[in-house]
């Protein structure tokens, strides 16, 4: 800046206005250099990462959850479709081992076991059961400005693969931290693991796959699943 | 009549007596003697003493009870304020116990209730399942264990592997109303804004005086937190309430009172000019103030805010015999005697004094302690004025007044005296006024709600709806009384009530319910679950098993322990609802259901009115009803108490002449009600009994120009001093102008019962004063006129 003030005032140049102007220069690079490096080391910020998440409306994938228990001889698995929609919520299409369709909204929640009538269980009748959902939804979304209401957050990144980030999150307060120890997500473009470790060892893994965000608007046939 | 300094000196020791115990009741004792619950106007439940119990105990959890919501856009700094908000809360000496955070302990207490006993609560859903299909339950499991969002952990599975308990659970917190806690805070959101609660119990009764007197800090409080944080703070309780009502009340006292004494001082500086009447005039007051309130305490124990802005009136009728006594004083010149003026004016007092005290005491006749200590108030006060007046003036009057040339006024009264001489007007006049009057009464309408009397301050019943909305809690005013021989057995009517109220739920005639079993299943059901669950675990534990691959089979191996009432009671799960448990009264188990939203009480009432141990309660209808009853025998009463005057009268004046001064007051009465009608509102109770009041007052000025007659038909042979006509109708016009100034302030009242007897008594005195003159008889005109030449005569010469 004082440069281009010098240049502007037609200044004549003074061995002390050239020594400063050098040293300023040098610093600029300096902390340039400085950015660089920290830019490629610690390249995304929580605010980053939930921009890069909401920016995209509609995801649709491929899920795969599995459930490791103590008590389990062998774990739990299930297979299915997701449809993540930021504006109405989560549509989760079991179809492996049983059907099962569940869509939750902000404040509803809707269940329907193969053939059988959907059970709707809204917020305002019982909050308390929503409170789990509502943190799942976070955790699916990538919200991060809600999740660290409840948990200390954790953000790296892989030094050589860029892309790839992962967040570490750790209850802070009851109910939770008397449940799980931590949370982790993974993701790149989209969030592609999500594991659940409880305190006592039992792990939910859930792997996404084959996520596209085409087509971005809603069919018809969701619209109305989500209207219930 | 016994020897005056005798008397004066008997009156002067009562007076000091009453000083003194006016002195200990303001002072040494511990109690204030002032009372400001509203409650303690209504009548209790005679009938059935547990009734009274109940609604005591309901009213006494919840007047304690103050509830703050703070309201923002802004989680964190909505936290932050409320943390700030209840830890000053704690500091301001208004609470004994803030809960903003929910402590872990309590968070905890739900667990530890009921989760070690959890194979015995069963949801009616569940018990049912479990009956018909209890392979469903298994389903159940495995739907929630692959459901990510049930929130299903191992720790769950390993200690409830048929997953029962998380229904009961979430079927308890159902009942629970909107909130969900977050950080330990409970919160709801509404609009679009989060909403954090905070609860606070009173240290003291909502209606101590000393506790209303904090309140303004908690004011100061609540605005430094509206400007530090910029959120919304609400609050709701009966104490701000009661503090209204102390204020409205107080503020009342002032007007009525302060207006009272200033309009009876510029009356008599107007009329007698001179210092001593008013001086006088004040004595009677005060001894008649002092009296009222000393005994008054003495036999309730307390006196009521109500009854003493009421008493403030009595400033304006107490005033009527000093008036006579001072009036006849100003007539008489110089050649007044003190003795002589009273003795004129005795009979006239006296019998004016019981009649007056007939109307006062027939209010005893309601058995509503408020309207109770109004009468003896009044009637106490009323006879220590005349007490004073006959002890006390005739000594201290002695002196003469100055000569006056004529009364005040007297040209203006000798006209309208005149006016009454012509038959036509006597006649005429009174029947139009009469006429007009019955027209009124015949579109008299009633309407005994008692709701209708409570004026309550819009900003505070504004801040109630407001949070009566965000938090989904409504006031219930009305509820079932179930009783029985012991406690399980109470448990299970409980139950049973209960599924009958599930039905008239779901038929639209009542919103909810809160009851004990809700929370609490008897013995007998604990039983029975724990008999479906073991048979639960030995049908489809195998399967379940299987179902689950588990490496280890369920099993079931636990005993039957119930859950107590007294395990449930003890723990702080039921801190808001141990009220509705009444225990024992009188050899009784018995519980409080409380019902809110009630569409339809018909339909309940006639529930519980088929089974004889419940009963629908519901304390605004009772003495709406009873208002209504008394209102039949206040009109009794009223027809009575004018028969008995009239036959005191026709006892003393001859028939013909009782019926003349019957007449006004009767006449005054009916105008009463059709002013009432007209104006639109509808009459109730207190109206009625204003008009005991007018009858009572009322019948006093015509029994002074009786009198007056009746003196002068005794003087018509006899030497002593002439009472003229024109002095009895200024006592009597100057009586009236008091009067009509202490009800017509009453009628400013904000209370509406207050200000229906005010507007009642205000014009009926208007028109019994308007009519007095019906019962001078066309004779004592005549002495009159003759009575008048000589004073003009008399004048002449001097």
């Amino acid at each position: 800046m004082p440069a281009r003030n010098n240049i502007a005032s037609g200044d004549i140049r003074t061995p002390r206005t050239t020594a400063k102007r050098l040293l300023h220069n040098v610093t600029l690079g300096l902390s340039l250099c400085a950015g660089l490096i920290s830019f490629s080391s610690n390249a995304i910020t929580l605010p980053d990462l939930q921009e890069k998440l909401s920016n995209q409306p509609i995801v649709r994938g491929d899920f795969e959850q599995t459930r490791k228990m103590e008590m389990f001889n062998a774990p739990l698995t299930s297979q299915g479709q997701f449809l993540l929609a930021e504006k109405q919520g989560l549509l989760w299409q079991q179809t492996t081992p049983f059907p099962v369709a569940l869509v939750l909204t902000k404040d509803k929640l809707s269940q329907q076991f193969g053939d059988q009538d959907a059970q709707v269980v809204s917020a305002s009748e019982n909050p308390m059961v929503f409170y789990f959902s509502h943190v799942f939804l976070s955790l699916f979304k990538g919200d991060t400005s809600q999740l660290t209401e409840q948990f200390k957050l954790a953000l790296s990144q892989q030094p050589n693969k860029e892309e790839e980030w992962q967040l570490v999150l750790t209850p802070k307060a009851a109910p939770l931290n008397a449940v799980f120890k931590t949370i982790t997500i993974n993701g790149d473009t989209f969030i592609n693991h999500l594991t659940l470790t409880e305190i006592r060892g039992d792990v939910t893994d859930i792997t996404f796959s084959n996520q596209r965000t085409a087509p971005a608007e809603l069919t018809v046939e969701e619209q109305r699943a989500f209207q219930f | 009549m016994p020897s005056n300094s005798k008397l004066a000196f008997a009156w002067l020791f009562i007076t000091l007596v009453f000083i003194g115990a006016l002195g200990y009741q303001l002072t040494v004792r511990s109690q204030s003697p002032i009372e400001t619950n509203i409650l303690a106007l209504l009548p209790e439940n005679r009938q059935d003493p547990i009734a009274q119990e109940a609604f005591d105990q309901v009213a006494n959890s919840m007047s304690d009870k103050v509830i703050f919501l703070i309201g923002g856009q802004d989680k964190q700094v909505l936290l932050a304020a409320s943390e700030q908000l209840s830890t000053e809360l704690a500091t301001v000496g208004l609470f004994s116990k803030v809960t903003g955070r929910i402590s872990q302990n309590v968070q905890q207490a739900w667990g530890e209730l009921y989760f070690p006993k959890r194979f015995q609560l069963l949801t009616s859903e569940q018990q049912t399942r479990l009956q018909h299909t209890p392979e469903l339950q298994n389903q159940q499991v495995l739907q929630a264990l692959y459901n990510p969002f049930s929130g299903v952990t191992g720790n769950e599975l390993r200690s409830d592997p048929f997953l029962l308990f998380r229904d009961f659970l979430s079927q308890l917190t159902k009942q629970s109303g909107n909130f969900q806690l977050t950080d330990g805070f409970l919160t709801t959101d509404y609009q679009g804004k989060d909403y954090i609660l905070i609860t606070a119990d009173l240290s003291d009764s909502a209606y101590s005086l000393s506790l209303q007197r904090q309140l303004p800090a908690l004011t100061t409080l609540e605005n430094n937190i509206r400007q530090q944080y910029n959120v919304d703070v609400l609050h709701t309780g009966v104490i701000f309430y009661a503090a209204h009502g102390t204020e409205s009340a107080k503020s009342e006292i002032s007007t009525i009172g302060l207006g009272s004494l200033l309009g009876v001082i510029v009356l008599l500086l107007a009329v007698y000019r001179s210092a001593l009447p008013i001086a006088l005039a004040l004595l009677s007051i005060s001894c008649g103030l002092l009296s009222a309130f000393v005994l008054t305490v003495a036999i309730f124990g307390k006196v009521h805010l109500f009854s003493l802005v009421f008493g403030a009136s009595l400033i304006g009728v107490s005033i009527d015999y000093a008036f006579h006594f001072l009036t006849d004083r100003l007539a008489a010149g110089n050649k007044w005697n003190a003795q002589q003026g009273l003795h004129h004016i005795f009979a006239a007092i006296t019998l004016g004094l019981i009649t007056s005290l007939i109307g006062y005491l027939g209010m005893l006749i309601a058995p509503f302690p408020g309207l109770q200590q109004l009468s003896l108030f009044s009637a106490i006060g009323l006879t220590a004025a005349y007490a004073t007046v006959v002890c006390w003036y005739p000594i201290l009057a002695r002196k003469p007044s100055q000569q006056r040339g004529t009364l005040p006024f007297m040209h203006t009264m000798t006209a309208w005296l005149d006016l009454w001489q012509k038959p036509i007007i006597r006649v005429a006049f009174p029947s139009i006024i009469l006429l007009a009057a019955l027209a009124g009464v015949y579109h008299a309408d009633y309407n005994d709600d008692i709701r209708q009397l409570q004026a309550l301050p819009s900003d505070l019943k504004q801040q109630e709806a407001t949070i009566k909305a965000i938090t989904g809690v409504s006031s219930s005013q009305q509820m079932l009384l179930v009783k029985a021989a012991d406690e399980q057995d109470l448990l299970n009517q409980l139950q049973q009530v209960a599924q009958q109220l599930d039905t008239y739920q779901q038929q639209g005639a009542l919103g909810g319910y809160q009851s004990i079993s809700q929370y609490l299943p008897s013995e007998n059901t604990q039983r029975d679950n724990f008999a479906l669950v073991k048979q639960l675990y030995q049908q489809q534990g195998d399967a379940l098993t299987q179902q689950l691959k588990l490496n280890a089979p369920v099993a079931f191996e636990q005993t039957f322990t119930p859950l107590t009432i007294d395990d449930f009671l003890a723990s702080p799960v039921a801190d808001p609802l141990r009220f509705m448990w009444l225990g024992k009264l009188q050899g009784i188990q018995s519980a409080i259901i409380m019902l809110s939203d009630v569409h339809q009480p018909k339909i309940i009432q006639q529930f519980a009115s088929q089974q004889p141990n419940i009963s629908y309660l519901d304390k605004a209808d009772e003495i709406s009803l009873l208002f209504g009853e008394y209102r039949v025998r206040v009109t009794e009463l009223l027809i009575g108490a004018t028969l008995v005057i009239w036959a005191l009268l026709a006892w003393r004046y001859g028939m013909k002449k009782g019926v003349l001064l019957i007449l006004p007051p009767v006449i005054a009465g009916c105008v009463g009600i059709a002013v009432t009608t007209i104006t639109g509102v509808p009459l109730n109770l207190f109206n009625l009994l204003a008009l005991i009041l007018i009858l009572g007052i009322g019948i006093d000025y015509t029994l002074f120009f009786a009198e007056q007659d009746h003196a002068i038909d005794d003087n018509a042979e006899g030497n002593s001093e002439s009472v003229s006509t024109q002095s009895t109708f200024l006592a009597i016009s100057l009586s009236a102008a008091t009067t009509l100034l202490s009800f017509g302030l009453l009628a400013l009242s904000a209370t509406q019962a207050i200000h229906s007897f005010g507007i009642t008594v205000l014009t009926g005195i208007i028109v019994a004063w308007l009519l007095a003159p019906l019962s001078m008889s066309v004779q004592s005109m005549s002495v009159h006129d003759k009575q008048t030449n000589n004073t003009r005569h008399n004048e002449a010469n001097e």
